[in-house]
């Protein structure tokens, strides 16, 4: 059997760009012409299984992983990514990788558990931002208390929470449907504030931009107003905001509704609690005191349940991440990636010890591979 | 001399709208002084929390007023805004704890120096009707000019008062000692509250994850 036949192209780009890399770049990595990539990735022509090796060690994946099957492919289309303007392709093209990637994971899954089925209104009809944030806070029962876990939220209502593990400040968060489920995707390196903002804002676009199809700065502008209204309604903000907003006050107060302070004084602004110029005087000192790149008195992380019970289960049939890995052919770190900072415990740390110490072994065990290498 | 006396908020209205005033612009400037001063470290030097404070106080009130068309003025480094008409005019002091109480007697905190002591005597000096004053007051130069008013502010633990007042009388100490008209403005409450904020208690929610059979 020749497993040569079996290279699947459309791999390889999901691979490079899970990277972010070029074509021009890949091939400086390994060593050949542009073309060459471009003739593999076009199936004009395959990678001898040298090269292919090369090309698995490069991207950091398998070599198995260019033998499967075409992957749901996620195209920028469907995905609404906070600040897309400030991304570079190489940016954006990682984060639609990871998202292939979990969506890879999110059907090993799905075959083995129930989890809660999506139930997201569409809420594009609504007069505002805020009225669809309100309709959905009373469709949902949560009246105006303050969102106890955001992350929660999102899971029980039947959304897929993953982990955007990029070390870059331009990319917050992105959210997708597939077929019948929506996706979030966040940076889970910034403050537990950010993260809660950030999720609020991919639950707008979810309900409110399913299908606008358009994107932009009013989108963007939209899914924020949705996010803080639903983190912050009106009238408990109204009920327990402080008297006189200072920045000392609004570190004080936020964790009522655990946003940031800067989240908190927008808010303020917005029902008319603080004037223009207060607001301005407020943006200044909280940029002053740097509390945009450092949140004061942050709140610890939010974590995902449904991770953590998955992980639970499948410590009790002894499957390790390795298994998992191993299933879907892509190395262990890749799943790291996807639920890093999200998940607490993961498969327990003996398997992460077992994990890494086998990792160095499978990759030799298939560079050397004879079906693979001689064809 | 009896001072008059506006504490209802009708009255406080209509007093400041025969000024050109509203109280939203007052009250704007005495929050920024406010504001200014939260900002402040220990450490800051102490001196400049207050310097700092009547200092935005001032911004305020005259970015907010210049818009209306009323001039800032800071001759002999008084530093004040003038009213279009040339009228009147106002500084801003630091008042004591009595300031902005319908039964206290308030007081500038900080002892005042020459310029206030000639606004006051020009205070003085305009109350009287045209021709009716003592002889050597007429015919002085200061004649025509604007009177002061002083928008006091005190800052207290859990509200802010203030009161924008015309002094007539100033004491060989430096200190204000006498009232012509007195205007109360509204009490900005603050967040005095030691106690630490709890949001409210609430369940976690469970998110249901069966392993398929």
């Amino acid at each position: 059997m020749n497993e040569l036949l079996e290279f699947n192209p459309k791999r390889l780009t999901l691979a490079r760009r899970r990277r972010g890399l070029t074509k021009t770049k890949l091939a400086e990595l390994v060593g050949v012409e542009v073309r060459s990539i471009t003739g593999y990735e076009s199936e004009e022509y395959k990678p001898d299984p040298e090269r292919l090796i090369q090309l698995a060690e490069k991207l950091h994946f398998p070599v198995q992983f260019f033998f499967g099957d075409d992957l749901d492919e996620i195209s920028p289309d469907i995905v609404s990514f906070r600040s897309m303007s400030k991304m570079t392709a190489g940016q954006r093209d990682t984060a639609l990788g990871a998202g292939a990637i979990a969506l890879l994971l999110h059907q090993w899954v799905d075959v083995r558990f129930d989890l809660p089925r999506a139930e997201l209104p569409d809420l594009s009809q609504e007069t505002s931002p805020e009225a669809a944030a309100e309709t959905l806070r009373r469709l949902w029962g949560l009246g105006e208390l303050p969102v106890k876990n955001m992350i929660h939220l999102l899971e029980a209502k039947g959304i897929r929470v993953f982990s955007l593990s990029i070390d870059t400040v331009q990319v917050d968060a992105f959210s997708m449907w597939h077929a019948e489920t929506p996706f979030v995707f966040m940076n889970t390196k910034k403050s537990c504030e950010r993260s809660r903002f950030d999720a609020a804002h991919e639950l707008g676009h979810l309900v409110l931009h399913r299908h606008a199809g358009a994107r932009g700065p009013e989108v963007e502008r939209e899914a924020n107003a949705f996010a803080s209204a639903l983190l912050m309604p009106r009238a408990s903000v109204l009920a327990n905001a402080p008297h006189m907003a200072t920045v000392d006050q609004l570190v004080r107060f936020k964790v009522f509704w655990t946003v940031s302070v800067a989240a908190l004084a927008y808010r303020l602004r917005d029902v008319g609690l603080v004037s223009d110029w207060h607001y301005r005087n407020l943006c200044i000192e909280i940029a002053k005191r740097g509390y945009h790149k450092r949140e004061p008195e942050e709140a610890p992380r939010e974590t995902s349940q449904v991770l953590a019970k998955i992980f639970a289960a499948l410590r009790e049939e002894a499957v390790t991440k390795l298994d998992i890995a191993d299933a879907l052919n892509v190395h262990v770190e890749e799943l790291d990636q996807l639920v890093f900072g999200l998940a607490l415990t993961g498969l327990s740390s003996r398997n992460r010890v077992a994990v890494t110490s086998t990792r160095r072994p499978q990759l030799r065990v298939v560079s050397s591979h004879n079906d693979v290498k001689k064809g | 001399m009896a001072t008059i006396l506006h504490i209802e908020p009708i009255a406080a209205k209509s007093a400041l709208a025969r000024l050109g005033l509203n109280e939203e612009a007052l009250l704007e400037a005495a929050k920024h002084g406010y504001l200014a001063r939260s900002n402040c470290t220990a450490n800051h030097p102490p001196l400049y929390a207050p310097f700092v404070a009547w200092g935005e106080t001032v911004r305020v009130l005259r970015e907010q007023l210049t818009t209306i068309g009323w001039k800032r003025n800071d001759e002999k480094n008084y530093s004040r805004i003038i009213h279009p008409d040339g009228y009147f005019a106002i500084a801003v002091a630091t008042g004591d704890e009595a300031t902005g109480m319908a039964s206290g007697f308030p007081c500038n905190k900080s002892v005042k120096g020459p310029s206030t002591i000639d606004a006051i005597e020009i205070n003085r000096l305009q109350a009287w009707l045209p021709g009716m004053g003592p002889d050597e007051l007429q015919n002085d130069p200061k004649e025509g000019q604007p009177m002061t008013w002083l928008l006091l502010v005190h800052h207290a633990l859990n509200e802010i008062r203030s009161e924008l007042s015309q002094p007539f009388d100033i004491g060989s100490n430096g200190r204000i000692n006498g009232w012509r008209e007195r205007i109360l403005l509204r009490t900005i409450p603050l967040d005095f509250d030691p106690q630490e904020i709890i949001p409210p208690s609430q369940p976690d929610l469970d998110v249901a994850v069966r392993r398929k059979a």
